[in-house]
């Protein structure tokens, strides 16, 4: 029969604050569930069994498990503490009881606490004094229990409640669910089956009738020298045999070399798959953003162009843009170019007819200035005629004349500013530009909307890299990513694979080889045990073929055993792992188990395609790993003996996920006891959710506590009270 | 447990041929005499020695020596 808790108790222990009494609770075979909230003890509850397996806890604030010594006096309730007066001591305690077809047994570990000093959480204040483990058991017709002296035996009763070997697949807080056994590493699932099931007795078979085979030889072989008989076809296959098994142990070690070889290639192949995987990735993004920027210079390019440009469009007369508005101006300017020209005509015939011709207004080419002129007034000589001109006289009269003649500026007024080529110029300049005026503000508009689209599509762009590069920087491609470049992991990773299929064809030869030698071998022991050798004893020959048959016979069926077990596993896996998700939404994929090397058991997660699924949630991953330890559990003929004892394992689990596991479990595991707050709820009057609710009414399930803090209380006085509601 | 091991191997085809082991001989095998045929009581020693009690390899020989009656 299994190992059954019947009563787990606490003193003082945490919050649990009090008597082994008042800290009782009783269980059953089948589903025992503790709900609580967040800190009302379900870890506490839980470091109760770190205590007695291990006599360790975890420390929630450190997340480390420190030793009950290092550990007391937080373990030690804060209100126990706080009402030993000094000089007084207080007890902890934890004590657990399980039954067995014939015995209950009741364990006990404990320390006690004195308070020296003021203070309840100095160590220094406090003198710890741990117990020795208490053990009892009881014949379960009798109602005494008697103590359990011998350490041996205390030990075997501590051990037969979980075996030590399998502890981690019976004892387990949240996420260690995902740790007890990891798909990734073959030898993983290959340890588990192989503690979880008898398999290993088979291979001890194997070892075991193989020494007796070299044994049962020996003898026959020395019987056979002792007989001086003529042996000589005798001898002559114990050479060969002799000679097959050199050959046979030489290609034994390079087997084991190659099948090392091989697990080494693939672990580094698996370890360099996601590196390389990011590295192509990387590749990938390497050519986008490449590609990106060229587009993104060409961009900035164009965007440039065309902003430089903007000055030169307002006097491009393809644009005109500084001639806009200008248009309705220029008939106004026409009319008063044509104005003003028929003024001009007007004035410079008017001017002409009011001319004084009798004054001199030009002067002949080379003739003097008017400094030469006043000099010769003033000298009264005139340098021209080479003669004197006196005062008075017609000559100086003359030279006067000359001199105040009218003035050259003002014929140049009339004559020479004329602004009529300057207006024309204006006009003829103007008409290209007034031609376009009607199109600029579409080409002002147009103009606009490239650049907002340029501007727009640069920064879709610089977005677009930004992304890429983002992207690209999570891709991890080995511990150092920075020196770790993408062409050499892809490099490795190519070179591992070459590698590795290298040796998959090594192993393969070598196999090949190992068969054929085997079968030589067999085939030579055979014959040998066929020779009749004179005054040989039948029984010699008999043991000699019955260890070897057997030796043989182990072999085959340790190979048969394992292939059995492993069509079970899978055919178990799947059945568990449909039901612990039957309530969910989502169909789940298939589990996979494929032989590898040394027995190695690889594990796949595929489609009904038979593709591999990857990125399940954690709720499935952590499903898979149940379904499988629930498989390997319940493919032993056996059965499990033990109960299954966890905090939390539920926490990645939405409620469809949870309501399979409570149903599952019960059919895998003799007893559960379960550390949940995943059917709690604040506001239910019995603190139970609806699921809560429905496991009340589910016959699998035994019993249900809840456990709550009353509210209100200061961390010193804060205790666990428990309400069972099942 | 191990009478499951014993009948495992003594399921084997060619054994179960060679010594022409029934059905009905190789599901009652047990550990314990008595025994159907020889070859079963030979392994049931072998399990009963080295994997029921923990012998040694030598030790669980020598009791193969003693129903063989080989010295």
């Amino acid at each position: 029969m299994a190992s059954i808790i019947t009563n787990i108790s606490f003193k003082n222990f945490y919050n649990y604050y009090g008597s082994f009494e008042k800290n009782e609770y009783i269980f059953d075979e089948g589903v025992n569930i503790v709900v609580a909230d967040n800190g009302n003890g379900k870890s506490k509850f839980f470091n109760c069994f770190l205590w007695l397996f291990k006599d360790e806890v975890l420390d929630s604030d450190t997340k480390s498990r420190p030793s009950i010594r290092s550990a007391a006096l937080k373990i030690l309730s804060d209100k126990a503490k706080n009402e030993v007066e000094k000089g007084k001591e207080a007890r902890c305690g934890i004590r657990v009881r399980y039954k067995d077809s014939n015995y209950e047994y009741e364990i006990t570990k404990g320390f006690t606490a004195k308070r020296i000093g003021e203070s309840i959480t100095s160590p220094d204040d406090w003198y710890i004094y741990i117990e020795e483990i208490e053990v009892s058991k009881r014949d379960l017709i009798l109602l005494q229990y008697h103590p359990v002296r011998e350490e041996d035996e205390r030990n075997r009763i501590l051990n037969k409640l979980i075996q030590i070997k399998l502890r981690p697949y019976s004892l387990f807080q949240g996420e260690e669910v995902d740790k007890l056994i990891d798909f990734s590493n073959p030898k993983a699932i290959k340890d588990a089956v192989e503690t979880l099931t008898n398999i290993q007795t088979y291979n001890k078979l194997k070892d075991t009738t193989s020494y007796m085979f070299k044994r049962a030889e020996d003898s026959l072989n020395n019987k056979i020298k002792a007989s001086n008989q003529d042996t000589q076809r005798f001898d002559s296959i114990i050479e060969e045999i002799e000679r097959l098994r050199q050959d046979l142990e030489i290609e034994e070690e390079r087997n084991i070399q190659y099948t090392s070889n091989f697990i080494e290639y693939k672990d580094k192949i698996e370890s360099l798959e996601t590196a390389n995987e990011n590295a192509e990735k990387r590749k990938e993004f390497d050519d986008k953003i490449k590609t990106a920027n060229i587009h993104l210079n060409n961009l900035k390019e164009e965007y440039e162009n065309l902003t430089s440009k903007i000055t030169q469009r307002f006097f491009d007369t393809s644009y005109a843009w500084i001639a806009h508005g200008t248009s309705q101006y220029e008939k106004k300017f026409r009319n008063k170019f044509q104005d003003y020209n028929e003024k001009r005509a007007a004035f410079k015939l008017q001017k002409l007819k009011t001319e004084d011709n009798s004054s001199v207004k030009f002067l002949p080419t080379d003739s003097p200035d008017y400094v030469t002129l006043k000099t010769m007034i003033d000298k009264e000589f005139c340098y021209i005629c080479n003669r004197p001109a006196h005062k008075g006289s017609e000559e100086h009269n003359h030279l006067i004349k000359l001199l105040e003649r009218p003035s050259k500026k003002s014929n140049i007024e009339i004559f020479k500013n004329d602004l009529s080529r300057f207006m024309s110029d204006i006009l003829m300049g103007s008409h290209p530009y007034l031609e376009a005026t009607g199109n600029v503000l579409n080409t002002v508009k147009e103009t606009r909307e490239k650049e907002h689209e340029t501007n727009e599509k640069i920064k879709v762009l610089v977005a677009r890299i930004k992304d890429l590069k983002d992207k690209r920087s999570n891709l991890i491609i080995g511990n150092d990513d920075a020196e770790s470049s993408t062409k050499s992991i892809m490099a490795e990773y190519k070179n591992a694979i070459s590698n590795l299929e290298n040796t998959k064809r090594q192993l393969e030869n070598s196999n090949l080889k190992l068969q054929k030698l085997n079968k030589d071998l067999h085939l030579l022991e055979e014959e040998k045990g066929r020779l009749t050798i004179k005054n040989i004893p039948e029984s010699y020959k008999q043991n000699y073929s019955y260890a070897m048959d057997l030796k043989n016979a182990a072999e085959r069926t340790k190979d048969r055993i394992y292939e059995d077990m492993l069509n079970k596993l899978e055919e178990h896996a799947n059945v568990h792992f449909k039901n612990l998700i039957k309530y969910n939404d989502l169909k789940g994929g298939e589990l996979k188990f494929i032989k590898s090397v040394n027995d190695a058991i690889e594990f796949r997660y595929q489609d009904q395609n038979g593709n591999e699924v990857s990125g399940a949630s954690e709720g499935f991953q952590r499903m898979k790993v149940l379904s499988v330890l629930m498989a390997i559990i319940s493919i032993s003929k056996t059965g499990y003996e033990y109960p299954l004892l966890a905090d939390a394992p539920l926490s990645a689990f939405g409620q469809a996920f949870i309501k399979g596991f409570f149903e599952e479990t019960a059919e895998v595991f003799p007893q559960s006891i379960l550390l949940i707050k995943d059917i709690y709820e604040q506001d239910s009057k019995n603190k139970l959710n609806a699921l809560g609710n429905e496991l009340l009414t589910n016959a699998k399930v035994k019993t249900i506590y809840v456990n709550q803090i009353p509210e209100g209380l200061p961390q010193i006085e804060a205790y666990t009270l428990k309400t069972k509601l099942k | 447990m191990n009478e499951n091991l014993l009948r495992d191997i003594l399921r084997d085809e060619e054994l179960k041929a060679k010594y022409e082991l029934s059905e009905d001989a190789i599901n009652k095998a047990q550990l314990a005499p008595p025994y159907a045929h020889p070859i079963i009581e030979y392994l049931a020693t072998i399990i009963r020695a080295s994997i029921l009690q923990n012998h040694s390899d030598a030790t669980t020989y020598n009791q193969l020596k003693n129903i063989m009656k080989i010295s």
